[in-house]
Formats: structure tokens, C-alpha cells, sequence
């Protein structure tokens, strides 16, 4: 059936929140997080009707999942050619640390300005947390983001990462005190 | 819940996500009202009718109709009688080949060269015949003749001896009345 431009706005503004920050959390990246959600609204607009409607939402979460993978993918590759072997220091900070782009920006709205004491330190453990989280490897960290960050169910993150809902549940157990740990021994460095 | 998941709850618990800019949202719209949107590609099996069928199938219903009329049937054998159910039923061993065709089948799928053949063979083989018959016909009545100028030999030998016998029988006491003296 093909899907009208109305139909199309209202999935849009339904799932735009749900596929951005999927993008932004995986990318770190609020400009590429844009690039690559309109290509996959637009991608579903071009398919027409070719996606079920009860699957459109499973089906924009795992196009832009798989989007976000090979972005990184490119990057990584692009760190590679360009990277300085000495300046590297392995195990130390995230990747985005590793890789020296200044443009990039933790992935979440958390502005310390007006904010006491306690709130500020509350949003620092936030932002070292989602930076542990953004050491995982994949398919962990999508799963630990989409739990975590966006409040998806297990359903939805199975039907994203096309998982089984029992390895969904295994991988987000290992993330979960993956990251956990991270976070405690970075905190025992900074005491 | 364990304590893992108390962790994040605990620790997430004033995190909102990134919101989507309402300007992407302009953009994409105006993207979409730029862009026509494709025909959505039936798929392969929405294309498949029901009608589209019924006339290959009344063909092939023909075919296979002409074709197991036009194929000989094999003469239909008596099942065995199953006098004792605790003996497995096997097919019966034969040398025989399972179909068996007249000699009017056969013939009419020999082709002429072989017909002409298999006349001459048969004429042949009558002539053949005939001069056995012949010859025994001829045997018979040899053996008739020989049968016959036997008995009449031996017959003719059996009346020489008892002929001789008597001969004998009636000369012998010739000489014993001829010299009465040498006796007494």
C-alpha cells in the first residue's frame, strides 16, 4: 500500500525523537545524527509502500542502527589513515578521546549553566557513564544505549539489532556491568 | 532487579534524550514534497491469479488424458491369496518381462525390412517342416515295409524249421524199420 504524505508526517514526528537520539547516541555526532536520519525518513518515503505498516518503526530504528554502524566504520577507517601512532595511548579515555575530533559532543541536552552543585556532578557522572557506554563494542553498546538512554524495550532493541530477545537480555547483563565497572574505576582514578 | 540495573535507574534517572530539531523536520518535509515517491513494486506472488492457471492446467489435463489413453495398459495380474497373514507378501521372482504384447503388436511395430524377414523366415521355416513330415511319412512307411518283409521272413523261417521238423520226424523211423536185424 503506498503511504501518503500525511501518513508520512505522522510517523515523522512519531519516531523522529526515537531515531534521532539512536543516531546521536551512536555517532556522538548531532551533524551526522541529522544527516543520517533524514536519509532513512527519505529512504522509507522513496521505498513507498514497500514497508509494512506495522514494521515501519522497527524498520526506520534498524536502517538508522545500520547507518550509524558503517559511519563509524568509515570513521574508524579515516582515524586510521590519519592517525599518529605516538600520540595514541592505548586503554586510556574513550574512543572519542583516541581520535582527536574536537567537534564531537556528548550525546545529550546537559548545559551546567544555572545548575547547583550537586546537578552539575550528577551530569558529570552521566556523561562519564555514556562515555563508557560509548567504549562497548557492538552490538553492546547499541543494546545499552537503547535500554539505557532511550527506554526501549526488549522487543524493539531485538527487532533493531535482529537479536533474539535472550541474547538482547545476555548482551545488556555483560554491558550493563561492563560499564559499571568502567565507571566505578574511573572514579576511584579521579578520587 | 539487581543491583546493576538499580545502578542505571539510579543513575539515568534525570537523563533525557536528545530531541529531534524541528528544523530537520522542515527539511525533510520539504525533501519529501521535492521528491515523488516511487510506485511500490508488486511482489511476484501478488501477480499470481487464479484464472491465469485454469488454462495450462485444462492443457496439461488433455495431454496427460491423450497420453494414458494412448499407452498400453499392462494386463492386470490376480493379487496372491493371503492364506496365512503372518507370511510377508513379496512379488513373485519371474524371468518373464512384465508386459507382455500380441503378435499383431508385434508385428505392426517391426518395420517392413523386418516383416519381409521375418515372412521369408516363416516361409522357410514352413518348407522346412513339410519336408520333416515328408521324411517321416517316408521313415513310416519304410519301417512298414521292413516290419512287414520281416514277419513274412521270419514267417518263412518258422515254416522252413517245423517243414525240416517234420521232414526229420518222418525219416527217422524209416531207418529203424529199414534194419529191423540191428535192433534185436
Amino acid at each position: 500500500m503506498k503511504m501518503d504524505r500525511p501518513a508520512f508526517n505522522r510517523l515523522l514526528l512519531e519516531q523522529k525523537d526515537a531515531v534521532y537520539g539512536l543516531a546521536v547516541h551512536l555517532l556522538d555526532s548531532r551533524e551526522e545524527a541529522q544527516d543520517v536520519v533524514q536519509d532513512v525518513f527519505l529512504k522509507l518515503w522513496r521505498k513507498g509502500g514497500a514497508v509494512e505498516v506495522q514494521s515501519r518503526t522497527a524498520w526506520l530504528l534498524r536502517v538508522c542502527r545500520n547507518a550509524c554502524l558503517d559511519r563509524l566504520r568509515r570513521r574508524k577507517v579515516r582515524r586510521h589513515h590519519r592517525a599518529d601512532p605516538s600520540q595514541i595511548k592505548l586503554g586510556v579515555g574513550s574512543p572519542r578521546e583516541l581520535d582527536g575530533d574536537s567537534g564531537r559532543e556528548l550525546s545529550f541536552d546537559l548545559s551546567d549553566e544555572g545548575a547547583g552543585a550537586q546537578q552539575v556532578e550528577d551530569r558529570s557522572e552521566v556523561r562519564r557513564i555514556v562515555a563508557a557506554m560509548q567504549r562497548l563494542s557492538e552490538p553492546q553498546r547499541s543494546i545499552i544505549m537503547m535500554r539505557e538512554l532511550q527506554g526501549f524495550s526488549y522487543e524493539e532493541i531485538a527487532s533493531t539489532t535482529e537479536l533474539s530477545l535472550s541474547a538482547v537480555k545476555v548482551s545488556l547483563h555483560r554491558a550493563r556491568k561492563k560499564v559499571r565497572r568502567m565507571f566505578e574505576e574511573a572514579k576511584e582514578v579521579r578520587a | 532487579m539487581n543491583d546493576d540495573e538499580k545502578f542505571f535507574e539510579e543513575k539515568m534517572r534525570d537523563y533525557q534524550a536528545p530531541r529531534c530539531p524541528e528544523e530537520l523536520v522542515d527539511r525533510i518535509m520539504a525533501r519529501v514534497d521535492a521528491e515523488p515517491q516511487a510506485e511500490p513494486q508488486p511482489k511476484w506472488w501478488t501477480l499470481f491469479r487464479l484464472r491465469h492457471a485454469l488454462v495450462p492446467a485444462a492443457a496439461l489435463a488433455v495431454v496427460l488424458f491423450v497420453l494414458l489413453r494412448l499407452s498400453p495398459q499392462p494386463p492386470s495380474t490376480p493379487l496372491p491369496e493371503i492364506e496365512n497373514p503372518q507370511v510377508s507378501i513379496a512379488p513373485p521372482e519371474t524371468t518373464s518381462t512384465p508386459c507382455e504384447l500380441d503378435l499383431q503388436e508385434i508385428l505392426r511395430r517391426l518395420g517392413a525390412k523386418d516383416r519381409a524377414q521375418l515372412a521369408y523366415d516363416d516361409t522357410t521355416l514352413c518348407e522346412a517342416a513339410e519336408d520333416v513330415r515328408m521324411a517321416l511319412n517316408l521313415m513310416g512307411k519304410a519301417m512298414h515295409s521292413t516290419e512287414r518283409v520281416l514277419r513274412n521272413e521270419t514267417r518263412r523261417r518258422v515254416a522252413d524249421t517245423v517243414r525240416m521238423g517234420l521232414e526229420a520226424s518222418s525219416v527217422s523211423p524209416a531207418p529203424a524199420a529199414a534194419n529191423p536185424g540191428n535192433g534185436g
